[in-house]
């Protein structure tokens, strides 16, 4: 009899999850892939139509598979033989490729994995969306919003990243305007604005970066406005020596002031000895997930709530290509950056009146522009304004189907810091009482309460391998 | 007709008093969705009535006369009508914001009246301003399959008092009175 397993979401993370099941099944086996978009392997973040939108690590890092590093460079190195040159100067180790061309990789290390499998292991795509999971002893009932139901034995929930949320404001009436656009992936996000009209884009990390560039390809004169809290946009890449481990996961310290005092002292050593504070952060990152780990829950807030915004920014960099695009934005004065919170809207017929309440404390950004301190109250006029302010991560607050109803039933339940799912090590979903599921099971950014660092390729690679083999049952 | 083919954009007064000129038995799908695409997406009342709910898609009376009904719909990701079609009433939906599915089906299986087993046909994504169109006695399902918040408008001509909905595993075809959220 054969083994159905069904993996809900088809971007990187459900994907990779398939790739490495029809590689490594020796049983009969039948693979649904649910995805409700029109392409498998794209998700959010490789299905943007922009080319100036690149991968935030180089080619040389973002292999699909952890065991052989150099796959993604060869397969794209590969691609530029038989295309020619996907970028201006070829692709080598340190190019940072087009997202689309990535998506593109996704769907090759899939379709490659399907022909390579089993005869009695089938993948079977599935266009359509999943709106109800009913688990029971030995399987789930999968419910599609074409009313089909699907009988499997398990359940992987692949589910990427969910869209901001609608910044706080007293007064929500604006948010139902046209101008403003609460997705920022949105395929109309950047359609019909005059070419001089001002934007202003709500965030100011990798996504505004995003917009920005894109409104930068398509010729956009206008001026655009950036607000967050603190004004600070990510730091570019730069090629480094690496650093040499300094903590040791048992001696670290388990408070969040001590190991980031730790972390300030070795950038300084680093500094002094001609290495770069990137090198150091980069030297922590096979470490991070223990280290998280071991912080009480008390300190695991602290640093949401004080180091979050500075490990972000330092954590993850841009390319330089996009930097330098940002920083001549941020020279001619076309771009802006307000460090503050928004407090209101104003609409009229022609534009928007944004009332910002700016932070006292100012900031040096990588262009060398100061934030904020000039005056407590501003104004902008603005045609447009855009939701760069990132993925909301709270299950709570999410109106989709699936996640209502594996809420009201109980078969999931938010961590303790409500930034994902409460998981087992194994990817198992603990449901309401703390029970952990023997038929569903998650990847990627639902983890990340437990692990802090869920949402890039490195992990999310490691995790469908390993996800892969637990579900075969392939661990002892 | 009238001086709204001036203007591009018709608003709601202009809209009820073209609607009222035009006989209902004369009415014909393509008149309702020239009208339907010329109301200006940003009228201030249409606004009033975009409100999302976490349990299902938000359905707002806009308007109600002798000769049709105009709705708002708001929908978060992953929202979805039943399987229906409107007892012999002419459907125009257009996309205010985000991407609508429409999927169009048909009956495959007639055992009886009440009992029709439906399969999909054909099923269409629309844009900002697309429209959908469902001719009397066709069966659809409307849904918000992308990334992001939907809002449609909706204008349903006679009055909707109520719709058959198909269950697509049983077949059971059901007549359900529909109820509206009006304002508060």
């Amino acid at each position: 009899m054969s083994t159905t397993i069904a993996i809900i979401g088809g971007g990187f993370s459900g994907t990779m999850v398939a790739a490495h099941l029809l590689r490594k099944a020796t049983f009969p086996l039948d693979i649904k892939l649910i995805e409700r978009r029109p392409a498998i392997g794209k998700g959010v973040a490789y299905g943007t139509k922009y080319i100036c939108h690149l991968l935030n690590v180089p080619a040389a890092k973002m292999s699909a598979f952890p065991d052989d590093p150099e796959h993604f460079l060869r397969w794209v190195q590969k691609e530029e033989i038989s295309r020619g040159n996907l970028v201006p100067s070829g692709v080598q180790p340190n190019t940072f490729v087009p997202r689309q061309i990535y998506g593109k990789y996704i769907q090759a290390v899939l379709d490659e994995a399907e022909i390579a499998g089993k005869e009695n292991v089938r993948l079977e795509r599935i266009k359509n969306e999943a709106v109800s999971i009913l688990p029971d002893g030995n399987g789930a009932t999968i419910s599609l919003s074409t009313g089909q139901n699907l009988r499997v034995n398990k359940v992987v929930l692949a589910l990427g990243n969910f869209p901001p949320s609608d910044p706080f404001v007293q007064d929500k009436s604006f948010y139902t305007s046209l101008r403003y656009v609460s997705y920022p992936w949105s395929a109309q996000a950047l359609s019909d604005l005059e070419q001089d009209d001002a934007v202003l884009l709500i965030g100011s990390g990798l996504t505004m970066l995003d917009l920005a560039v894109a409104l930068k390809e398509q010729g956009h004169a206008g001026a655009i406005h950036v607000v967050s809290r603190h004004g600070l946009l990510p730091y570019p890449h730069k090629f480094t020596k690496p650093y040499p481990t300094f903590l040791n996961v048992e001696t670290a310290p388990k408070n969040i002031r001590a190991l980031v005092k730790l972390v300030r002292q070795e950038v300084k050593n680093a500094i002094a000895q001609d290495c770069d504070w990137r090198a150091v952060l980069d030297s922590l990152r096979p470490i991070t997930q223990q280290l998280w780990q071991q912080l009480p829950l008390k300190e695991q807030r602290r640093f949401l709530r004080h180091v979050r915004i500075y490990w972000e920014v330092h954590r993850h960099r841009v390319s330089p290509g996009v930097a330098n695009t940002v920083s001549e934005m941020l020279h001619s004065g076309q771009m802006v950056v307000h460090a503050g919170r928004i407090q209101g809207y104003d609409e009229d017929d022609r534009a928007v009146d944004v009332s910002l309440r700016k932070r006292k404390i100012s900031h040096k950004n990588y262009a060398g522009e100061e934030s904020g301190n000039t005056s407590e109250h501003e104004v902008v006029r603005v045609q447009r304004v855009i939701n760069c302010t990132g993925t909301e991560c709270d299950y709570r607050k999410f109106g989709h189907p699936l996640i209502q109803n594996l809420r009201s039933h109980g078969f999931i339940r938010s961590d303790a810091l409500a930034i994902g799912l409460d998981v087992a090590p194994n990817g198992a979903l603990l449901d309401v009482d703390g029970m952990v599921s023997q038929i569903l099971y998650t990847l990627g950014p639902p983890r990340q309460g437990r692990l802090w660092e869920t949402t890039a390729v490195p992990e999310i690679r490691v995790q469908a391998a390993a996800l892969a083999e637990e579900l075969l049952g392939m661990k002892v | 007709m009238s001086v709204n083919l001036l203007t591009k954009r018709l608003t709601l007064d202009n809209f009820i008093l073209e609607m009222m000129s035009i006989p209902p038995q004369d009415l014909q799908i393509e008149q309702l969705q020239d009208l339907v695409g010329q109301l200006d997406l940003n009228d201030t009342l249409l606004r009033q009535h975009i409100s999302f709910s976490d349990r299902t898609y938000a359905r707002k009376l806009l308007c109600r006369t002798s000769r049709f009904d105009m709705l708002v719909l708001s929908w978060h990701p992953g929202q979805f009508t039943t399987i229906h079609d409107h007892a012999g009433a002419l459907n125009v939906t257009r996309v205010r914001s985000g991407t609508l599915t429409a999927r169009l089906f048909e009956v495959y299986d007639e055992r009886s009246d009440r009992e029709k087993l439906v399969r999909v046909i054909d099923e269409e994504q629309l844009g900002r301003g697309g429209l959908a169109t469902v001719d009397r006695h066709h069966i659809h399902q409307l849904a918000n399959t992308s990334d992001e918040k939907l809002v449609t408008l909706h204008v349903y001509a006679h009055p909707l008092a109520s719709i058959n909905v198909y269950c697509p595993n049983s077949g059971q075809v059901d007549r359900v009175a529909l109820q509206y959220t009006l304002e508060q």
